[in-house]
């Protein structure tokens, strides 16, 4: 069975916009740069699996609030 | 921009300039502030060749070090230094600095073989059975990477 082709995408920048937090002040958050963030947010780069979930407890939602798959 | 782009910029113009210093050391052509510059190779005492090895080993520790103190310690100021990104892009930059030793090190071998071979060189100017040639080759490649590694950067910043 092929696996199914798609793309991560994520609401970062609306739960961002929602609490106004910066790129900055969430990266401070989760521990990563500012440049990071951005690229997560242009969907540039996919994070592991262990920043995915740090952001979501950052953000204090599930998973699946931020992350989809499509 | 982040620190680890900020250092690459700064260290490839730093690498450029070891590239061109060997370059103007080992071959004839155009000549700068008494130094030539081309692709014929010169061929040098052994002492020239230390000599010239010694200040190549020199100038890269130093801008190597002045480089990654000075974006390091501005990175101190700025939060978070580097992270999982970072250390991605440094990956495939690796990657492609491999690569590059890689081919090279094989157009190396071919050269030698085809010119042991043939007669004829497949690089014209690149005798590498003498002394100034295999170190030329040895550090041109050596320097190549580094060039290659800090564009590799430079890319994978700009892209990802």
């Amino acid at each position: 069975m092929t696996p199914r082709k798609g793309k991560v995408s994520n609401r970062i920048r609306d739960l961002r916009t929602e609490r106004s937090w910066s790129q900055g002040e969430l990266a401070e958050r989760v521990g990563a740069t500012r440049q990071t963030i951005n690229a997560i947010e242009q969907e540039k780069y996919a994070p592991t699996l262990e920043l995915a979930f740090r952001i979501a407890l950052a953000f204090e939602v599930g998973f699946e609030d931020v992350w989809t798959f499509r | 921009m982040a620190n680890a782009e900020r250092y690459a910029w700064l260290s490839l113009v730093a690498w450029i300039g070891i590239m061109f210093f060997l370059l103007m050391r080992f071959t004839t052509g155009v000549e700068i502030l008494g130094n030539s510059l081309g692709f014929e190779i010169v061929e040098q005492s052994a002492a020239r060749l230390l000599g010239i090895y010694i200040s190549i080993t020199i100038a890269a520790i130093i801008a190597e070090s002045v480089i990654a103190g000075a974006t390091a310690a501005y990175a101190a100021t700025k939060g978070v230094e580097s992270d999982e990104r970072d250390a991605m892009i440094a990956q495939r930059s690796s990657l492609a600095s491999y690569w590059f030793v890689a081919i090279a090190l094989n157009v190396i071998v071919f050269h030698v073989l085809a010119s042991a071979t043939y007669g004829s060189p497949l690089i014209s100017g690149l005798n590498l059975t003498s002394t100034t040639g295999v170190a030329f080759a040895i550090l041109f490649v050596l320097v190549g990477a580094e060039i290659v590694n800090r564009a590799a950067l430079i890319w994978n910043y700009r892209r990802s």
